[in-house]
Protein backbone atom coordinates (compact mmCIF):
# COMPACT_ATOMS: atom_id res chain seq x y z
CA UNK A 1 0.00 0.00 0.00
CA UNK A 2 1.48 3.38 -0.93
CA UNK A 3 1.41 6.42 1.30
CA UNK A 4 -1.50 8.02 -0.61
CA UNK A 5 -3.67 5.00 0.10
CA UNK A 6 -2.60 5.01 3.74
CA UNK A 7 -3.49 8.70 4.00
CA UNK A 8 -6.92 8.01 2.48
CA UNK A 9 -7.59 5.41 5.19
CA UNK A 10 -6.27 7.74 7.89
CA UNK A 11 -8.47 10.66 6.73
CA UNK A 12 -11.50 8.39 7.05
CA UNK A 13 -10.48 7.22 10.56
CA UNK A 14 -9.72 10.73 11.78
CA UNK A 15 -13.03 12.08 10.44
CA UNK A 16 -14.95 9.28 12.20
CA UNK A 17 -13.19 9.53 15.57
CA UNK A 18 -13.02 13.33 15.64
CA UNK A 19 -16.56 13.63 14.24
CA UNK A 20 -15.52 15.98 11.45
CA UNK A 21 -16.50 16.20 7.77
CA UNK A 22 -12.92 16.83 6.74
CA UNK A 23 -9.48 16.49 8.34
CA UNK A 24 -6.32 17.51 6.50
CA UNK A 25 -3.38 15.27 7.27
CA UNK A 26 0.14 15.78 5.96
CA UNK A 27 3.54 14.38 6.93
CA UNK A 28 4.08 17.39 9.22
CA UNK A 29 0.69 17.29 10.99
CA UNK A 30 0.82 16.93 14.78
CA UNK A 31 -1.89 16.70 17.44
CA UNK A 32 -1.48 20.43 18.06
CA UNK A 33 -2.65 21.13 14.49
CA UNK A 34 -5.96 19.30 14.75
CA UNK A 35 -8.79 20.47 16.95
CA UNK A 36 -10.06 17.56 19.02
CA UNK A 37 -6.91 15.39 18.82
CA UNK A 38 -6.27 15.14 22.55
CA UNK A 39 -5.11 12.41 24.90
CA UNK A 40 -8.54 10.74 24.84
CA UNK A 41 -9.10 10.74 21.08
CA UNK A 42 -5.42 9.80 20.65
CA UNK A 43 -6.14 6.40 22.23
CA UNK A 44 -9.16 5.88 19.98
CA UNK A 45 -7.22 7.00 16.90
CA UNK A 46 -4.29 4.67 17.52
CA UNK A 47 -6.65 1.78 18.28
CA UNK A 48 -8.61 2.42 15.06
CA UNK A 49 -5.44 2.76 12.97
CA UNK A 50 -4.15 -0.57 14.27
CA UNK A 51 -7.45 -2.29 13.54
CA UNK A 52 -7.87 -0.70 10.10
CA UNK A 53 -4.45 -1.86 8.90
CA UNK A 54 -4.32 -5.08 10.93
CA UNK A 55 -1.08 -4.07 12.62
CA UNK A 56 0.13 -3.47 16.17
CA UNK A 57 2.44 -0.60 17.05
CA UNK A 58 5.10 -1.20 19.69
CA UNK A 59 4.96 1.23 22.61
CA UNK A 60 8.35 2.72 21.76
CA UNK A 61 7.31 3.18 18.13
CA UNK A 62 4.22 5.15 19.09
CA UNK A 63 6.18 7.20 21.64
CA UNK A 64 8.58 8.29 18.89
CA UNK A 65 5.94 9.56 16.45
CA UNK A 66 6.78 13.24 15.97
CA UNK A 67 4.06 13.72 13.39
CA UNK A 68 1.64 11.90 11.10
CA UNK A 69 4.46 11.28 8.62
CA UNK A 70 6.28 9.15 11.20
CA UNK A 71 3.12 7.13 11.76
CA UNK A 72 2.58 6.62 8.01
CA UNK A 73 6.19 5.45 7.61
CA UNK A 74 5.70 2.99 10.47
CA UNK A 75 2.43 1.69 8.97
CA UNK A 76 4.14 1.21 5.60
CA UNK A 77 7.00 -0.69 7.21
CA UNK A 78 4.65 -2.98 9.10
CA UNK A 79 2.47 -3.65 6.05
CA UNK A 80 5.53 -4.46 3.97
CA UNK A 81 6.69 -6.94 6.59
CA UNK A 82 3.37 -8.83 6.57
CA UNK B 1 15.63 14.19 63.05
CA UNK B 2 17.79 13.86 59.93
CA UNK B 3 16.11 14.74 56.62
CA UNK B 4 17.74 14.06 53.28
CA UNK B 5 16.36 14.33 49.76
CA UNK B 6 17.61 12.24 46.86
CA UNK B 7 16.51 11.11 43.41
CA UNK B 8 14.47 7.91 43.34
CA UNK B 9 15.95 4.72 41.93
CA UNK B 10 14.39 1.42 40.94
CA UNK B 11 14.92 0.33 44.56
CA UNK B 12 12.28 2.91 45.54
CA UNK B 13 9.66 1.46 43.21
CA UNK B 14 7.29 0.34 45.97
CA UNK B 15 7.39 3.73 47.68
CA UNK B 16 6.91 5.51 44.34
CA UNK B 17 3.90 3.28 43.62
CA UNK B 18 2.51 4.11 47.05
CA UNK B 19 3.04 7.83 46.37
CA UNK B 20 1.26 7.70 43.01
CA UNK B 21 -1.63 5.63 44.38
CA UNK B 22 -2.13 7.76 47.49
CA UNK B 23 -1.77 11.02 45.60
CA UNK B 24 -4.41 9.78 43.17
CA UNK B 25 -6.71 8.98 46.09
CA UNK B 26 -6.34 12.60 47.14
CA UNK B 27 -7.57 11.87 50.65
CA UNK B 28 -10.32 9.45 49.57
CA UNK B 29 -10.45 5.65 49.74
CA UNK B 30 -10.27 4.91 46.04
CA UNK B 31 -7.57 5.54 43.45
CA UNK B 32 -9.25 7.67 40.79
CA UNK B 33 -7.77 5.48 38.02
CA UNK B 34 -9.70 2.52 39.49
CA UNK B 35 -12.98 4.43 39.23
CA UNK B 36 -12.20 5.61 35.73
CA UNK B 37 -10.96 2.29 34.34
CA UNK B 38 -13.30 0.08 36.36
CA UNK B 39 -10.43 -1.99 37.75
CA UNK B 40 -9.57 -3.08 41.30
CA UNK B 41 -6.75 -1.43 43.24
CA UNK B 42 -4.73 -4.63 42.87
CA UNK B 43 -5.22 -4.65 39.10
CA UNK B 44 -4.25 -0.99 38.89
CA UNK B 45 -1.09 -1.55 40.92
CA UNK B 46 0.00 -4.31 38.52
CA UNK B 47 -0.61 -1.92 35.60
CA UNK B 48 1.26 0.85 37.40
CA UNK B 49 4.22 -1.41 38.09
CA UNK B 50 4.38 -2.35 34.40
CA UNK B 51 4.04 1.28 33.28
CA UNK B 52 6.90 2.33 35.58
CA UNK B 53 9.07 -0.39 34.04
CA UNK B 54 8.72 1.31 30.63
CA UNK B 55 10.79 4.31 31.86
CA UNK B 56 8.95 6.93 29.83
CA UNK B 57 10.14 10.44 30.73
CA UNK B 58 7.94 13.51 30.65
CA UNK B 59 5.03 12.30 32.79
CA UNK B 60 4.54 11.17 36.38
CA UNK B 61 4.88 7.42 35.93
CA UNK B 62 8.66 7.61 35.71
CA UNK B 63 10.74 6.59 38.73
CA UNK B 64 13.84 8.79 38.11
CA UNK B 65 11.51 11.80 37.93
CA UNK B 66 10.77 11.34 41.64
CA UNK B 67 12.56 12.83 44.60
CA UNK B 68 12.37 10.94 47.88
CA UNK B 69 12.57 12.64 51.28
CA UNK B 70 14.11 10.35 53.88
CA UNK B 71 13.67 10.87 57.60
CA UNK B 72 16.44 9.15 59.52
CA UNK B 73 17.11 7.13 56.37
CA UNK B 74 13.49 5.97 55.94
CA UNK B 75 11.43 7.04 52.89
CA UNK B 76 8.86 9.48 54.24
CA UNK B 77 7.67 11.57 51.29
CA UNK B 78 7.92 11.66 47.51
CA UNK B 79 6.95 13.74 44.53
CA UNK B 80 7.85 13.87 40.87
CA UNK B 81 8.48 16.57 38.31
CA UNK B 82 9.08 16.98 34.61
CA UNK B 83 9.18 19.69 31.98
CA UNK B 84 5.88 19.64 30.12
CA UNK B 85 6.17 18.58 26.48
CA UNK B 86 9.93 18.97 26.27
CA UNK B 87 9.71 16.21 23.67
CA UNK B 88 7.18 15.58 20.94
CA UNK B 89 4.17 14.74 23.12
CA UNK B 90 2.20 16.26 25.99
CA UNK B 91 2.36 14.32 29.26
CA UNK B 92 -1.33 13.41 28.90
CA UNK B 93 -0.64 11.75 25.52
CA UNK B 94 2.39 9.89 26.90
CA UNK B 95 0.16 8.55 29.68
CA UNK B 96 -2.55 7.62 27.17
CA UNK B 97 0.01 5.59 25.23
CA UNK B 98 1.12 3.87 28.43
CA UNK B 99 -2.46 3.09 29.44
CA UNK B 100 -3.22 1.73 25.96
CA UNK B 101 -0.37 -0.73 26.25
CA UNK B 102 -1.01 -1.82 29.79
CA UNK B 103 -4.72 -2.40 29.80
CA UNK B 104 -7.06 -4.30 27.55
CA UNK B 105 -9.02 -2.82 24.68
CA UNK B 106 -12.31 -3.73 26.37
CA UNK B 107 -11.31 -1.94 29.59
CA UNK B 108 -10.27 1.14 27.63
CA UNK B 109 -13.41 1.27 25.53
CA UNK B 110 -15.58 0.81 28.62
CA UNK B 111 -13.69 3.68 30.27
CA UNK B 112 -14.16 6.11 27.38
CA UNK B 113 -17.39 7.74 28.70
CA UNK B 114 -15.69 8.37 32.06
CA UNK B 115 -12.53 9.71 30.41
CA UNK B 116 -14.63 11.93 28.13
CA UNK B 117 -16.53 13.31 31.14
CA UNK B 118 -13.26 14.14 32.89
CA UNK B 119 -12.38 16.49 30.06
CA UNK B 120 -14.90 18.88 31.60
CA UNK B 121 -12.52 19.52 34.50
CA UNK B 122 -9.24 18.84 32.75
CA UNK B 123 -6.76 21.73 32.82
CA UNK B 124 -4.09 21.67 30.12
CA UNK B 125 -0.55 21.92 31.40
CA UNK B 126 1.53 24.65 29.80
CA UNK B 127 4.31 23.53 27.47
CA UNK B 128 7.77 24.28 28.83
CA UNK B 129 6.71 24.60 32.47
CA UNK B 130 7.93 22.54 35.41
CA UNK B 131 5.17 20.17 36.45
CA UNK B 132 5.12 18.83 40.01
CA UNK B 133 2.88 15.81 40.64
CA UNK B 134 2.16 12.80 42.85
CA UNK B 135 3.07 14.63 46.04
CA UNK B 136 2.73 12.28 48.99
CA UNK B 137 3.87 12.16 52.61
CA UNK B 138 3.44 9.08 54.83
CA UNK B 139 0.90 9.87 57.58
CA UNK B 140 3.44 9.59 60.43
CA UNK B 141 5.69 12.21 58.82
CA UNK B 142 3.09 14.87 58.03
CA UNK B 143 3.22 18.45 59.37
CA UNK B 144 7.04 18.50 59.21
CA UNK B 145 7.37 20.57 56.04
CA UNK B 146 8.49 17.67 53.84
CA UNK B 147 6.13 18.63 51.01
CA UNK B 148 7.60 22.13 50.86
CA UNK B 149 11.15 20.77 50.98
CA UNK B 150 10.48 18.40 48.09
CA UNK B 151 8.81 21.09 45.96
CA UNK B 152 11.64 23.54 46.61
CA UNK B 153 14.20 20.88 45.71
CA UNK B 154 12.42 20.09 42.42
CA UNK B 155 12.46 23.81 41.59
CA UNK B 156 16.11 24.24 42.66
CA UNK B 157 17.24 21.31 40.52
CA UNK B 158 15.40 22.60 37.45
CA UNK B 159 16.63 26.16 38.04
CA UNK B 160 20.16 24.82 37.89
CA UNK B 161 19.66 22.60 34.88
CA UNK B 162 17.21 24.60 32.75
CA UNK B 163 17.16 28.38 32.95
CA UNK B 164 14.53 28.59 30.21
CA UNK B 165 11.85 27.18 32.50
CA UNK B 166 10.25 30.03 34.39
CA UNK B 167 7.05 28.61 35.85
CA UNK B 168 6.15 25.65 38.02
CA UNK B 169 2.61 24.28 37.98
CA UNK B 170 0.69 21.89 40.21
CA UNK B 171 -2.71 20.49 39.28
CA UNK B 172 -4.95 19.21 42.07
CA UNK B 173 -8.55 18.57 43.01
CA UNK B 174 -10.37 21.72 44.07
CA UNK B 175 -11.61 20.01 47.25
CA UNK B 176 -8.12 19.18 48.49
CA UNK B 177 -7.80 22.05 50.95
CA UNK B 178 -4.83 20.54 52.82
CA UNK B 179 -2.79 20.30 49.62
CA UNK B 180 -3.84 23.76 48.44
CA UNK B 181 -2.72 25.20 51.79
CA UNK B 182 0.64 23.38 51.65
CA UNK B 183 1.36 24.64 48.13
CA UNK B 184 0.31 28.18 49.03
CA UNK B 185 2.90 28.12 51.83
CA UNK B 186 5.67 27.53 49.29
CA UNK B 187 4.53 30.36 47.03
CA UNK B 188 2.03 28.81 44.63
CA UNK B 189 -1.11 30.72 43.70
CA UNK B 190 -4.26 29.44 42.06
CA UNK B 191 -4.40 30.52 38.42
CA UNK B 192 -7.24 28.40 37.04
CA UNK B 193 -10.23 26.35 38.15
CA UNK B 194 -12.49 24.09 36.12
CA UNK B 195 -15.74 23.02 37.69
CA UNK B 196 -18.49 20.72 36.46
CA UNK B 197 -21.98 19.88 37.65
CA UNK B 198 -21.81 16.55 35.82
CA UNK B 199 -22.61 13.89 38.48
CA UNK B 200 -20.19 11.47 36.79
CA UNK B 201 -17.29 13.75 37.75
CA UNK B 202 -18.30 13.71 41.41
CA UNK B 203 -18.62 9.92 41.30
CA UNK B 204 -15.17 9.50 39.73
CA UNK B 205 -13.19 12.10 41.63
CA UNK B 206 -15.31 12.74 44.76
CA UNK B 207 -14.91 16.39 43.83
CA UNK B 208 -16.48 18.65 41.20
CA UNK B 209 -13.44 20.71 40.23
CA UNK B 210 -9.76 20.77 39.43
CA UNK B 211 -7.46 23.69 40.00
CA UNK B 212 -4.05 24.68 38.74
CA UNK B 213 -1.59 26.49 40.99
CA UNK B 214 1.46 28.24 39.66
CA UNK B 215 4.70 29.76 40.90
CA UNK B 216 7.21 31.88 39.01
CA UNK B 217 10.69 30.38 39.20
CA UNK B 218 14.06 31.50 37.81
Amino acid sequence: MDSNEIYAHLQKIYCTILKKDQVTLTDETTAADIDGWDSLTHMLLMDSVEREFGIKFKLMEIMKFNNVGDMVACIQKKLAAK
Amino acid sequence: MSITIRQATIADKEFVMLAIAEAEKSGNDTISYCNILGVSEQEFLVMLSNMLEEEIEGQEMYIPGFLIALVNGIPAAASCSWIEQSGNMASSTLKSNLLMYHTTRSVLLAAMPAIAALKEVNIDRTQGTLQIESIYTSPQYRCRGLTGMLINEHIAQHNTSNAAVNKAQITLLGCNEAARSAYTKVGFVQVQEKKSDNPIILKLLFCDSKIMMEKTIN
